[in-house]
């Protein structure tokens, strides 16, 4: 069965926009709610998303799948861009290396593709709840503030270490949760 | 370091953005040589990125599609951009691009001065306007005394020979279709060259791609499915060709 993202896939080889067209209208929503959570800000969420389309765009035969799916490289560029901006804007800068360059993505499997978008928002959402609140609260200040390990450690009054495990231990609670909710395969 | 150490870098970057050059280095040397830490960093990379989920739904803005795909199209370098059959997309877009006899001219009388009367033409440059130069340029559109709501623009890349009419403020017509005009100077003839697509944020949209050479203006009028030779409906839009 050929699904949407085959479909963008095919055209992005074929060099032809139309890819940007059914590649927007199947995850410009999520793109969007994405840097609007980070950033705060209409106006820096559109520019976030569109310097992350284009950047699909202008790089797309640099795709590959085994590092994901066109979700996962699409909304890692919307994150990293929009916790650029969010630390350049506070002066938290930090010269940390791209998500998508990673070693690790390479080896990550694509878990969440064979269930729909909103099944999958509201299981990750009640994964998401079902966590301790210190960790529940480490992983938002984290992935959606930007906030640094150091910056939670001063924002909450613990101690770094404290800080990185819960970070940690909310990852594997959260994955686990997923698992048992028919989210993909996570071998460990 | 040790694999728990190693753990630990992984799952902070995982939700933090990244790693610091130091970092990751570390990283890329342990994992190369442990497999049971490469499985652990997919799975923590895999969790992180599953976060995106979590996050309340908020439409972007009337527009941003639109700007977005302005710039793909415009990006396109002439010499790779051909004419091809898009399958599986829009009729709109496979007829912009196949099936519009070039050649026809057709007289609407009074379109533009009719507008031009009614002190509805507006003419702006948009902000991406370079004037002699191979950039895009852009003018404004704007609705007829029927359509008052009614504002755009169009959008041409003078290199790739593609225009990209944007427009907001138009409601969904029953059993009709919005169709696309170029306007001679004078009103000496029209061409067709598409139609409207409405677009998921509400605005619509269409792309062609040929010269804008011996045209003045872009209109759309309400047209029978399918549209028509001619202009036959009601005039809903009006604009000056951006110079190029």
């Amino acid at each position: 069965m050929i699904n949407g993202d085959d479909r963008v896939l095919g055209l992005l080889a074929e060099e032809r926009p139309e890819a940007m067209e059914v590649l927007y209208d199947r995850y410009g929503g999520l793109a969007y709610s994405l840097a609007y959570r980070v950033l705060q800000d209409a106006g820096a969420a559109e520019d976030v998303v569109q310097e992350a389309f284009l950047s699909i765009w202008r790089r797309a035969d640099t795709y590959r799948p085994e590092r994901g799916s066109l979700r996962t490289w699409l909304c890692s560029i919307v994150h990293h861009r929009a916790l650029d901006r969010l630390r350049g804007r506070a002066g938290r800068s930090r010269s940390d290396v791209p998500l998508e360059g990673a070693p690790h993505a390479a080896a990550m499997p694509d878990m969440w593709e064979t269930v729909s978008l909103e099944m999958e928002r509201d299981h990750v959402r009640s994964a998401l709840g079902e966590l301790p609140a210190d960790q529940r609260q480490t992983i938002e200040l984290a992935y959606y503030g930007g906030y640094s390990q150091s910056e939670i450690s001063s924002l909450l009054g613990v101690p770094l270490g404290t800080v990185k495990g819960r970070t940690r231990a909310a990852l594997r609670r959260l994955r686990g949760a997923l698992e048992t909710r028919g989210l993909g395969e996570v071998t460990s | 370091m040790s694999c728990d150490d190693i753990d630990l870098v992984l799952a902070v970057g995982a939700v933090s953005g990244g790693w610091e050059a130091a970092e990751l280095e570390r990283v890329r040397v342990h994992t190369a040589t442990c497999a049971r830490c490469a499985t652990a960093a997919a799975g923590y990379m895999a969790t992180a990125d599953a976060l995106v989920l979590a996050v309340d739904p908020v439409e972007p803005a009337a527009g941003l599609r639109t700007r977005i795909m302005a710039e793909v199209y415009g990006s396109m370098p002439a010499a790779t951009h051909q004419p091809q059959p898009p399958s599986g997309m829009g009729a709109w877009l496979r007829r912009v691009w196949h099936g519009v006899p070039s050649g026809r001219g057709f007289t609407v009388g009074g379109l533009a001065a009719a507008a031009a009367a009614a002190g509805l033409l507006v003419w702006a440059a948009g902000p991406g306007r370079q004037s002699g130069g191979a950039g895009p340029v852009s003018a404004a559109v704007q609705g007829t005394l029927a359509e008052q709501s009614v504002h755009g623009s169009f959008t041409y890349y003078p290199q790739t020979q593609t225009g990209v009419l944007s427009v907001g403020g138009l409601l969904a017509p029953q059993d009709q279709v919005y169709e696309i005009w170029l306007v001679r100077p004078n009103n000496a003839g029209t061409l067709p060259v598409g139609f409207l697509t409405r677009q998921p944020d509400g605005t619509w949209s269409a792309a062609m791609h040929r010269s804008l050479e011996g045209y003045a203006s872009v209109a759309a009028t309400l047209e029978p499915p399918g549209g028509s030779p001619t202009p036959t409906g009601q005039m809903v839009l009006l604009g000056s060709l951006p110079s190029t």
